[in-house]
């Protein structure tokens, strides 16, 4: 059940995002009202003043990017309140401890860098001109800002955002997906007010339970976070591990795995159930490893639902706490939460899937497993899955991630695609590409 | 109803297997459906070809503005490639949406129906093509990044 304030938070970025796809020079009266309800919102805070102005700016046709920033917070801040709430409702139904870490403190820019102030420009005009009245060449203009933001590796988060969404504008879908479009403008927008600094790293050593890859992926960027048990000299906790690289459109399925031959161990440590031997791995303070393939190498055998049961099974032994996004990047579709499930019915109907353990029932995410190594029917006759509690358009659903039909035998998603590690395919994309790109880039200079 | 954050299914939609080989780079793109061709006899050359929205009309080219040897009154076989592996990336209505093709979708069903309404050879190049060409090989030459990225989130799916 979401809690009323949900449902008030999530009618008020609706009307927001009402005026982004309207067009700020086409504000209607309604459009003013929610203006001035966001002021009101924020009275008795920080933003109070600067809230005010910028509505009365917005309001009289004032524009510059400075009040389309704050718009962003503003947007932001409700969902960075949906997070904390959905997130403490869910842990303690679980019964999942909670840790208070302190937070690592994002540095507001002093100054705009150029680029990030062409990305603010470039975003405003979008808000000005409103999602339903793109042009294909308000949205082409930007390309050269965009080739030169992924050229630079600390502009990553707002690349890697601009680039998908550019890619869906230049489409122009039937349905325009506004409160998606209205997310990514938002997050666009946050990611040029602030860069986070190389994170504090200590170095660890230890075992790591590999459990299960995440891919997410665009037409030019692909990215996997692999979710691990880490037991280092300290209690076993959450690790987590992420890679994404830059690619093109015809690199797809198992060519992706070739962008990152790094992950060719945890693969191996996962298809052969061989726990991994970590010795001085960097470590962030939120539990994420920044992975080195040469500090590691495989050792014992492990039982990758037995260990994933005891952390994040429903009644689990050893609950395991999860570190918190900073404020800034808090929003409901970060929320992803660990969980193994036993002895589940699977129900079908027309409306989905959904898995029920005792009185507790949860929504399957059929569109991430269909055509993958652990579908319906594997999931049906495995009765044990290990995946990620997540939620989205007000619910809350399971992605599973891996499973396991034979005791000792892991299945997870990716595991057919992996295979590629052991026998390069005759059609290498990647290799074929970048044989392409070393020749004509270079010829070129 | 409170709407989601994640992909509509239509914008998320997997292609069959590219050939890269033949056709390294097709795209939707400046109002044209565009690309680079591999030349058949030398590793050296590539065509670059496409197709214009509305008129569909065409051309193909050297890298070097030489005009294509195979282009007479019709698509040359490179024209007809790219057309191929376009199809495969984007579909054929994903195509001609995009080409704003004012024929009726639901009877441009194969290469053959959309090379029959193909316009006229237009004997411009585009040098634009090639530059974005080289621009998407660019993007294999960054180094990975072994931080969180978080924003990915919004892409989820795929492998």
């Amino acid at each position: 059940m979401l809690a009323a304030e949900f449902h008030a938070s999530n009618q008020l970025i609706q009307a927001i995002d009402q005026l982004l796809l309207a067009g700020f020079t086409n504000l209607n009266h309604t459009h003013q009202t929610t203006l001035q309800r966001l002021a009101q919102v924020y009275r008795g805070t920080p933003l109070e003043a600067a809230m005010l102005s910028v509505a009365t700016d917005l309001s009289n046709g004032v524009f510059q990017p400075a009040s389309f920033g704050l718009l962003a917070v503003a947007r932001a801040a409700l969902q960075t309140a949906q997070y904390d709430q959905l997130a403490l409702q869910l842990r303690a139904q679980l019964g999942r401890p909670t840790i208070d870490q302190p937070l690592p403190t994002t540095a507001a820019l002093a100054s705009t860098p150029p680029l990030l102030s062409s990305v603010q420009h470039w975003l405003m005009d979008l808000a000005v001109m409103g999602f339903a009245r793109l042009e294909p060449a308000m949205i082409n203009a930007f390309t050269p800002t965009l080739a030169q933001i992924q050229a630079n590796p600390e502009y990553l988060r707002t690349a890697a955002l601009l680039a998908g969404w550019m890619h869906e504008l230049v489409l122009q879908p039937e349905q325009l997906p506004l409160f998606r479009w209205a997310d990514l403008w938002t997050r666009a927008m946050l990611s040029t007010l602030s860069i986070s600094a190389t994170p504090p790293m200590q170095s660890v050593s230890g075992t790591l339970y590999p459990l299960g890859f995440e891919w997410r992926q665009h037409a030019t960027l692909v990215s996997w976070v692999l979710y691990a048990v880490l037991e280092a000299e300290a209690a076993p906790q959450l690790a987590t591990i992420t890679q994404s690289a830059y690619k093109v459109a015809a690199i797809q399925d198992d060519q992706l795995w070739l962008l990152f031959p790094e992950a060719n161990l945890l693969f191996e440590s996962l298809s052969t159930g061989k726990a991994l031997v970590l010795t001085n791995q960097q470590l962030l303070a939120a539990g994420q490893l920044i992975w080195d393939a040469a500090a590691a190498t495989l050792g014992d055998k492990y039982d990758l639902l037995a260990v994933a049961e005891r952390h994040f099974g429903l009644n689990a032994k050893q609950p395991l706490a999860q570190t918190q996004l900073a404020p800034e990047q808090r929003h409901p579709i970060h929320l992803a939460e660990p969980i193994v499930l036993s002895n589940y019915q699977l129900a079908q109907s027309g409306e989905g899937s959904s898995l029920s353990v005792g009185e507790q029932r949860f929504k399957l995410d059929l569109a991430a497993i269909s055509g993958s190594e652990i579908d319906v029917d594997v999931l049906e006759s495995a009765q044990r899955l290990f995946g990620l509690l997540r939620f989205d358009a007000g619910e809350w659903f399971v992605r599973p991630l891996a499973t396991s039909l034979k005791k000792g035998k892991p299945l997870f998603i990716g595991l057919e695609n992996g295979k590629v590690f052991k026998k390069a395919p005759k059609n290498n994309a990647v290799g074929i590409l970048k044989e392409r790109a070393s020749r004509l880039l270079r010829e070129k200079s | 109803m409170i709407p989601s954050s994640l992909n509509p299914p239509q914008v998320f939609q997997k292609s069959a297997k590219r050939d890269v080989k033949e056709v390294p780079f097709v795209e939707l793109a400046d109002g044209r459906l565009q690309g680079v061709i591999s030349s058949g006899s030398d590793i050296q050359r590539v065509y670059v070809a496409y197709f214009e929205a509305r008129s569909l009309n065409f051309y193909c080219s050297t890298n070097n503005n030489r005009p294509c040897g195979g282009l007479r009154g019709s698509p040359c076989n490179h024209l007809i490639s790219l057309l191929g592996e376009g199809i495969k990336q984007f579909g054929i209505p994903g195509i001609l949406k995009y080409l704003q093709s004012a024929h009726d979708p639901t009877t441009i069903t194969t290469i053959g129906d959309l090379l029959k309404i193909a316009g006229h050879i237009t004997h411009q190049a585009h040098g634009a093509i090639f530059s974005r060409f080289l621009g998407s090989l660019q993007l294999l030459e960054l180094p990975l990044s072994a931080l969180p990225l978080p924003e990915m989130d919004w892409f989820a799916g795929g492998a």
